[in-house]
């Protein structure tokens, strides 16, 4: 009978792809704008005669941190989109190891698993000649001759309305797999993030390491991007960066920024080492107004008074911290 | 018998000219049914397309001017007679009625159905039309099946009194039978005798003196003699048709000129011997007939393909021949082929065994327009929404056996852009948006359960394959999703026949799917829909 039961079950058993579990698994990674640190372009016609010069440092910084992201996640997004699942457990969805992945002689391997109210995700790759087995999200950096380039945890969560909130970790490795001749940029980021949709608030903090590569130093930067519920965001960025163009040796810059979209916004700088070694930091102060327009700026070196400047009206500032 | 006909023949009429200056309007009603206490008939409907063909033709009757009841109750056919005499009230000419019945009677009544109408009703009516001549032509039959079913037994003769006299003059009474018998069906002709001897006379057969007219006595005198002599061996008995009549003021009637047609076939003088002709389109025999060498014999056909059989002795003769309009073609007997009565390939009216146990095979095409639907709310919302579907059916009727059928359908199905309701507890509503399409195919057998001639039900098990594929739109590039299984099911049509060809209904169905695509379930989706249905044979 039970043989005839699973003849039967063979018989009519659906074969193909319908599945909303996949779609689900398939957003049990974050999506793009949650780990994005949102900053908007600068224009040229400031009121000193320049975009605000600090502002337009954090822009760039962001957009690198960003394209690293959005890269990774979109790549994410093709090989859960370009392949049905491998395996499909209640609490596992597994797309691969897909060998050759468009023709480039890699294996990618992809995996969600749901624990509790958390999302583990991992995604794995290597040479197609070197992949010994079958790795897992426990298997961080790597294993069976593949490196995890990405993984992480995300707990999405829905209030009420059907607002989404979702915090979460996300390690982006990219530099591993260079190492290992895959193709990827450079570096490695760690992602520690909070997204409420309602309020639209976003808490990225955000550690940013970088090989040295030639001439070039190793490079370790750090972003904190906190967007409140009435829409001011507070944006600190701990990063090198050549200021003082005496030597090509960078500064550290402490860049404490804050803004409302559409509205006027200042930066408190301080700068040391590199060519300040030895020497007292210089400060700055930047304002730029709605349009991101130059308002105001002001330059002290202690030790060489000479270069101070003040330009603009320091009244169109908004107040520290933009409160 | 002769000494009647002569009497006709030497009445002179104002009705006989050479064109009939008079307008003829027939009334033709049919009805396969005669109550419980009466087997159903087969032919009827076949016997009234006979009759209608003929009186176009040759019998000087406008198509407008032949009014058909088919299947309908007493009231429907006393309101069609109401409807003539308005019609020939409002023309001064003189007139012809011709009324027409093929169906059951008994006990001096008309059987249509559950409904009756009295035979002296009839002859009121037919009075109350004031048409300057009236015939009836009443071809009851009370069991049709006797002749061909083994073992059946005759029943209560028809009764209907001829011997009446209330006829008024310028009436003309005929029955198929007489009162102490039965009117009989052939399978073989698939009509009543009568009625096909009739008609075939009417086609020229029945133009004894060869001088273009078939009069009334003629086409009586030549179904009598062929009736009599076709269904002295039949199980039901011999059937003798009568004629009543009181032409006072009037002569016998010319009924069909067959020198009036534009189409036909021509048999020459020379030859001689027992014909049938054909219609190999509709598989019908059209005209059955004896000629001898006296003279020639032209018979009206419509434009069409034909065969001539000419029945010898040990085998026979058949020749296929093309009739066009404006033409008469003329049979060639040197150029028949000689065909073993095995090999006859124009017996379309013989019923074979095979046939008498499985009906007779019918093709019917049917296109249904409607919806297909899963019965469990969660997988209309998330996966497979309600869709608009469109299904061509093949249906070979009593392929298996008598009223058991095989069908074959295929069918799509869309959706339309809409949101599925694809949510998680952590995630919400995921916002996804898919075109959603359908294709399915199955086989199925059928069994019909006919109600009347003209509705029955239809069920069928059927065995199908469906495939559904997501099409996801907006800004998530999901890939198509697709899956495929079998479906078996059980569907059911009431179906109306509207024509001869055409049949119209509503149809819905039940079908299991085995569905495994995030977790093993067993569901069911319905359809249906209008159903329009040609009947292709």
């Amino acid at each position: 009978m039970k043989r005839i039961s699973m003849a039967l079950v063979a018989l009519l058993g659906a074969c193909g792809e319908l599945s909303n579990d996949d779609l689900v698994f398939l957003r049990g990674v974050p999506q793009k704008e949650e780990l994005s640190l949102d900053v908007e372009e600068a224009v040229e016609n400031g009121l000193v005669g320049a975009p605000a010069e600090f502002y337009a440092f954090l822009i760039a910084a962001s957009e690198e941190t960003n394209n690293d992201v959005a890269n990774l996640l979109d790549f994410v997004d093709s090989i859960g989109k370009g392949y049905p699942p491998t395996t499909r457990e209640h609490n596992l969805r597994v797309w691969g190891p897909v060998r050759n992945v468009d023709g480039s002689g890699t294996t990618v391997r992809f995996e969600v698993r749901r624990e509790g109210d958390t999302f583990r995700y991992c995604l794995h790759t290597a040479r197609d000649s070197e992949v010994t087995g079958e790795p897992t999200c426990d298997d961080i950096p790597g294993g069976f001759g593949m490196v995890a380039i990405l993984y992480g945890e995300y707990r999405p969560r829905t209030v009420g309305g059907g607002a989404r909130e979702s915090d979460g970790v996300a390690t982006l490795d990219m530099e591993s797999a260079f190492q290992r001749g895959l193709g990827f940029s450079r570096g490695k980021l760690v992602v520690t993030h909070a997204y409420a949709e309602d309020g639209d608030t976003k808490q990225l903090t955000i550690t940013a390491d970088a090989p040295q590569i030639g001439l070039q130093p190793a490079v370790h930067a750090a972003y904190s991007y906190d967007r409140d519920v009435d829409g001011r965001v507070q944006f600190s960025l701990e990063a090198p960066g050549d200021f003082i163009e005496t030597t090509r040796i960078p500064e550290d810059m402490q860049i404490d920024a804050c803004w409302r979209e559409g509205s006027p916004g200042r930066a408190n700088v301080v700068i040391s080492g590199g060519d300040l070694l030895g020497f007292s930091p210089a400060t700055a102060v930047e304002c730029w107004d709605g349009g991101i327009a130059r308002t105001y700026a002001s330059f002290e070196l202690p030790d060489f008074p000479i270069y101070n400047s003040n330009e603009g009206n320091i009244a169109a500032c908004p107040p520290p911290n933009c409160e | 018998m002769t000494g009647w006909l002569l009497s006709i023949a030497l009445l002179t009429s104002a009705l006989n000219v050479n064109e009939p200056v008079e307008r003829r309007v027939a009334l033709l009603v049919s009805h396969p049914f005669g109550g419980d206490d009466l087997t159903p008939l087969r032919y009827t409907d076949n016997d009234v397309a006979r009759m209608r063909d003929v009186l176009r033709m040759t019998g000087g009757f406008a198509e407008r001017d032949i009014v058909v009841v088919s299947a309908e109750d007493a009231n429907k056919v006393r309101a069609a007679f109401a409807a003539l005499r308005e019609r020939l009230q409002a023309d001064k000419r003189p007139s012809l009625l011709l009324f027409y019945y093929s169906g059951h009677a008994k006990d001096g009544e008309l059987r249509l159905g559950k409904s009756t109408l009295a035979l002296t009703e009839v002859k009121r009516l037919l009075e109350q039309t004031q048409a300057s001549f009236r015939i009836a032509l009443l071809d009851a039959c009370r069991v049709g099946s006797i002749t061909r079913l083994k073992g059946a037994t005759k029943g209560e003769p028809v009764s209907i009194d001829i011997d009446d006299t209330t006829m008024q003059s310028g009436q003309v009474l005929i029955t198929a039978s007489s009162d102490d018998e039965d009117a009989q069906e052939s399978d073989e002709i698939q009509g009543s005798f009568f009625t096909h001897y009739l008609t075939s006379g009417l086609r020229g057969a029945a133009d004894l003196d060869r001088d273009g007219r078939v009069t009334l006595s003629e086409a009586y005198g030549f179904a009598y003699e062929n009736t009599v002599s076709r269904t002295v061996a039949t199980r039901g008995g011999t059937q003798h048709p009568t004629f009543r009549f009181d032409m006072r003021g009037a002569g016998d009637v010319t009924l069909a000129r067959a020198d009036a047609p534009t189409s036909g076939i021509s048999f020459p003088k020379a030859l001689a011997g027992e014909f049938v002709v054909f219609d190999s389109k509709r598989r019908v025999v059209v005209a059955e007939f004896d000629k001898d060498t006296s003279e020639s014999l032209r018979v009206a056909v419509a434009p069409g393909d034909y065969v001539v059989k000419k029945r010898e002795t040990d085998h026979v003769r058949l020749s296929r021949l093309k009739v066009r309009d404006d033409n008469f073609v003329t049979v060639d007997v040197n150029a028949m082929e000689k065909v073993a009565f095995a090999d006859d390939y124009a017996k379309g009216q013989t019923i074979s065994a095979q046939e008498v146990i499985h009906g007779k095979l019918g093709v019917l095409l049917s296109a249904q327009l409607g919806v297909q639907s899963f019965l469990s709310a969660p997988i209309r919302d998330a996966y497979v929404p309600t869709l608009g579907l469109f299904k061509l059916t093949l249906d070979l009727r009593n392929a298996i056996r008598r009223n058991v059928g095989v069908r074959f359908d295929a069918g799509v199905g869309s959706s339309g852009e809409q949101g599925l309701a694809v949510t998680d507890p952590l995630l919400g509503d995921l916002g996804y948006r898919a075109r959603v399409s359908l294709f399915t195919a199955g086989v199925g057998l059928t069994g019909d359960v006919p109600f009347t001639s003209w509705l029955r039900l239809s069920g069928v098990g059927r065995l199908g394959f469906i495939r559904v594929a997501r099409e996801f739109t907006g800004a998530e590039a999901i890939p198509t999703q697709a899956f495929s299984t079998l479906t078996p099911g059980i569907e059911a049509r009431l179906i109306a026949r509207c024509t001869n060809w055409l049949e119209a209904g509503l149809g819905a169905g039940v079908h299991y799917v085995f569905f495994n695509g995030d977790e093993s379930q067993s569901l069911a989706y319905v359809d249906g829909g209008l159903i329009l249905t040609a009947v292709l044979r």
